[in-house]
């Protein structure tokens, strides 16, 4: 291959992943000037961004789509509680932590990378129960895991203070912050979609057997691919604790399950564009239906603002899309280079991404 | 003595209540093949129709609600699930979750986030003494319909046509079809036949909690989910009995756990609930191969 | 009666079937021969209206059904016996063929089911027992009751020899032949390519989602090509 060969293959190669984490910048940086409300919606949607990508790693790659993965988010938050607020703080909220834990402090990055990586050993874990699992009943079993935590954090006062809001958590996550941690996770995202073990996963997310038949170990591939997922989402949990400084349980239950879901399928369940390119359009979404939940004027009528209108709207949205494109608005490709699809006549799509041409139908017979 | 008997008879009841939601569930998804997270928001429909109907007669107030409930369910039917028929399980559980989603903040929106007050008629959850037991009415009333209930389904799905299409489409969509049987028809006699069930269930849990809320219908939906998958997914009767399992397990928790543990009583019970999946991923009632010829 | 003109059918990017166009007439048994992969499946799954046709038009009794839901179609007069038979084994013999009686008007079911048990005395004995107790043969002839049972116009059969002993094998060519003198119109999809030219009034062989070779048993009979390179050495007993 000449020099300019492998420029060129390198550049299509590592275009959707350069793409994507310029869009995000360039996103942050137009709004930098912005209100202080601006600022929060941006860096909430990058917040969402980091756990969705951790959702995508796992859900996006195994084609198993996790319905728990949002306890990896409580156990992020509630040990970054535990290790960044301050140590005489700490004794006073959580007296009854046990002594090691009561004097750690961590800050800054270690912080973050320690959050996420006890969310990744609990991922082993658990992990090790769900791999195992076929899809239906590993997402449902991990919905379990979502009401087990849920529900040990609501109780396990000395740790979680229980239902209790927990408070006191340092606030450093700012726009430029988020951006930063945003813009790692997606390059590992990519990388790991780009290594063996990802290839293999998304071979298997396509045909379980023929996978089988070539000697790919489904279970030990979904485990990495979980516990990656697990950090991942973890750190998103880190960012969320870093960022409104107080939390309950509540927060990493339903709701947001629900909103990254929703941020996935809508964007395309199946690439990491689908994953980021998701969370920027839902995020967009939420805070124009948040604005008409606070009531607006149409011409001579008024409708009058009321809480839950904005999750409505959002449920329809959803269900708009799974009706009308449900692979979501990438269609699960990456961002290409090249002329779009829709200039592209019929030509065979060129080796890349897409590991195995979406099979939906069932093989001819005869 | 007395204890044990009162916890068996709770364990009966609520069992019994988990059945009949389990029920509800594995009708729709042995024939759609989908989960529908939304049949817990049936059920909260059916508690804010009898808060909305709660000054008429009881007997009105009660069929009211049902009606409701299976108007609910058809319309969502058509309006939700229809478009995407067909389509790959992880589509049809995320919209049924968005459904769930939008119905819940439909209730928020149009009545509110707190719990409303909804009394039904005294006889419904009332102390009876049989011999040295303090029973409670419901809880008898709950076992008796649930077997009423579950006989009557039994008889109409083994003799009825639509009993006998319906069984036949659960076992395989395609090839009822190919026998004259309408798609559309078996569906939403499913849908209605599952709504039924779910205001039946709606009118016992009001009467156990006096309250309705948005979120009234949550809980009880998981339990019908795994109920089914651990009964066996495509298997009826696995659950029921799975529905009736977990029912009893959950009394059983809440009696044996020693007290600094009862507030994890559910998540004991989901770990249990996980356990038996990885032990017997097929389910506890053995189905006829539902993986593909490869 | 059945007439396809140009039909392609595709399974996702794939055209399992390219262009076919073929007909068969009132009364007529035609045979639809050819290798593995050759389209055959997939033709029946487009006329019985489980997949669309990407291009073409199928046309019956004069009226173009592409698009119509099978049961639709069961009603207007075509009906399926599955590659696989695909029995419904979790119901009994009994329901499973009283199953498309209920889809028809005016008909005495009890009456047609008689019928069926005198056609294939077998299925007497198992009329209460679930259908998958059955042997493989034993569902076969469930099955083509079954799709008589929709009282069809046009009844087509997609290898309902495979994987059958040779003695039932017989049996369903039997059948074949007592529908034949009913007039019942017949599309028969098969692998046992010489049995089946021979069998049928008219075959076509389909090579590749494309109509290789038609003919009359006799045309077809003479035309070497026909048992060696078209069908790879599949000759029959």
């Amino acid at each position: 291959m000449s020099p300019r060969e492998a420029l060129a293959k390198g550049w299509r190669s590592t275009f959707p992943v350069v793409s994507l984490c310029l869009i995000v910048a360039l996103i942050v940086l137009v709004t930098m000037g912005g209100s202080e409300v601006l600022q929060r919606h941006v860096t909430e949607m990058l917040v969402n961004l980091v756990l969705v990508v951790g959702l995508y790693v796992f859900a996006g790659t195994s084609g198993v789509l996790s319905f728990g993965q949002m306890s990896f988010m409580a156990i992020g938050a509630y040990s970054t509680a535990i290790l960044t607020i301050p140590v005489v703080q700490k004794q006073f909220l959580l007296p009854d932590l046990p002594g090691f834990l009561a004097d750690v402090h961590l800050s800054g990055i270690p912080a973050a990378v320690a959050a996420g990586g006890v969310a990744a050993v609990f991922a082993v874990f658990i992990g090790l129960v769900i791999c195992r699992l076929s899809g239906l009943a590993a997402s449902l079993a991990m919905f379990a895991v979502l009401v087990i935590v849920h529900e040990v954090a609501r109780n396990w006062d000395a740790v979680t203070r229980g239902s209790r809001t927990m408070i006191g958590v340092p606030v450093t996550v700012t726009p430029g912050v988020a951006l930063g941690w945003a813009l790692v996770v997606i390059v590992i995202a990519y990388l790991f979609q780009r290594s063996a073990s990802g290839l293999r996963l998304r071979a298997s997310r396509e045909d379980e057997f023929a996978a089988r038949s070539i000697g790919v170990s489904i279970p030990r591939e979904r485990f990495g691919a979980f516990v990656l997922s697990g950090f991942i989402v973890g750190i998103g949990g880190y960012l969320y604790a870093q960022y409104q400084g107080a939390f309950t349980p509540n927060a990493f239950f339903t709701h947001i399950t629900f909103i990254t879901i929703a941020m996935l399928v809508i964007g395309g369940t199946k690439s990491l564009s689908g994953a980021v390119v998701g969370a920027i359009v839902v995020s967009l979404l939420t805070n124009l239906f948040n604005s008409i939940e606070d009531g607006f004027t149409l011409g001579p009528v008024s409708f009058g603002g009321r809480d839950g209108l904005s999750d409505m709207a959002l449920a329809a949205f959803i269900l708009i899309i799974l009706a009308l494109r449900p692979e979501g608005i990438t269609k699960g490709r990456e961002l290409r280079w090249g002329r779009p699809a829709w200039l592209r006549r019929r030509q065979a799509a060129p080796p890349g991404d897409d590991v195995v041409p979406a099979a939906d139908d069932a093989r001819p017979a005869a | 003595m007395t204890q044990t008997l009162q916890h068996v008879i709770d364990a009966v009841s609520l069992g019994s209540l988990y059945a009949l939601i389990a029920l509800g569930v594995a009708l729709i998804f042995g024939i759609m093949n989908l989960l529908n997270f939304a049949y817990g928001e049936l059920i909260m429909i059916g508690g804010y129709a009898l808060y909305f109907l709660r000054d008429l007669p009881f007997a009105f107030q009660a069929l009211g609600a049902i009606a409701v409930v299976v108007l609910a369910s058809v319309l969502i039917e058509r309006i939700a699930f229809r478009p995407v028929r067909g389509a790959n399980a992880a589509v049809l559980l995320v919209t049924s979750f968005a459904v769930s989603f939008a119905l819940q903040s439909l209730a928020i929106v149009v009545f509110g986030a707190r719990a409303k007050g909804v009394s039904l008629p005294s006889w419904l959850d009332d102390s009876l003494a049989i011999g040295s037991l303090r029973v409670s009415s419901l809880s008898l009333i709950t076992v008796g319909v649930a077997v009423v209930v579950l006989v009557t389904f039994a008889i109409f799905l083994k003799r009825s046509p639509m009993g006998i299409q319906m069984r036949a489409a659960a076992e395989s969509f395609g090839t009822a079809r190919l026998m004259g049987v309408k798609a559309n028809s078996v569906i939403v006699a499913a849908f209605v036949l599952s709504a039924l069930l779910a205001g039946i269930v709606a009118i016992l849990v009001v009467a156990q909690g006096g309250t309705v809320s948005p979120t009234m219908g949550s809980s009880l939906v998981l339990v019908a989910f795994v109920a089914t998958i651990i009964g066996g997914m495509g298997s009826l009767s696995g659950a029921a009995l799975g529905g009736f399992l977990l029912g009893a397990l959950t009394v059983a928790l809440q009696v044996l756990l020693p007290e600094s543990l009862r507030p994890y009583r559910d998540a004991f019970l989901y770990g249990a609930v996980i356990v038996i999946l990885v032990v017997r991923p097929g389910g506890l009632v053995a189905v006829r191969s539902a993986l593909e010829r490869v | 009666m059945l007439e396809l003109d140009g039909v392609a059918v595709r399974y996702g990017r794939t055209e399992a079937v390219a262009d076919v166009s073929l007909h068969v007439d009132a009364g007529e048994v035609i045979g639809l021969i050819g290798p593995n992969g050759a389209g055959k499946s997939t033709l029946l799954a487009a006329i019985s209206g489980q997949r669309r046709a990407a291009r073409g038009t199928i046309t019956f009794q004069g009226r173009a059904i592409d698009g119509e839901t099978p049961e639709r179609l069961v009603r207007r007069g075509i009906a399926l016996v599955p590659e696989g038979r695909q029995i419904f084994a979790t119901l009994t013999v009994e329901e499973n063929l009283r199953l498309p009686t209920f889809a028809r008007r005016d008909v005495d079911a009890d009456a047609l089911i008689e019928r069926e048990l005198e056609r294939f005395p077998i299925l007497r004995t198992y009329l209460h027992q679930h259908a998958g107790r059955m042997s493989g043969g034993e569902q076969q002839m469930l099955a083509i009751s079954r799709a008589l049972l929709c009282g069809p116009r046009l009844l087509m059969l997609d290898e309902p020899s495979l994987g059958l002993a040779p003695k039932m094998i017989d049996a369903v060519f039997a059948a074949l032949d007592s529908l034949r003198q009913e007039q019942v119109t017949v599309l028969l999809v098969e692998q046992n390519a010489t049995r089946t030219v021979a069998f049928a009034d008219r075959s076509y062989v389909l090579v590749h989602g494309r109509v290789a070779a038609q003919g009359t048993r006799e045309e077809l009979a003479g035309l070497e090509e026909v048992t060696s390179s078209y069908l790879g050495l599949e000759a029959g007993p």
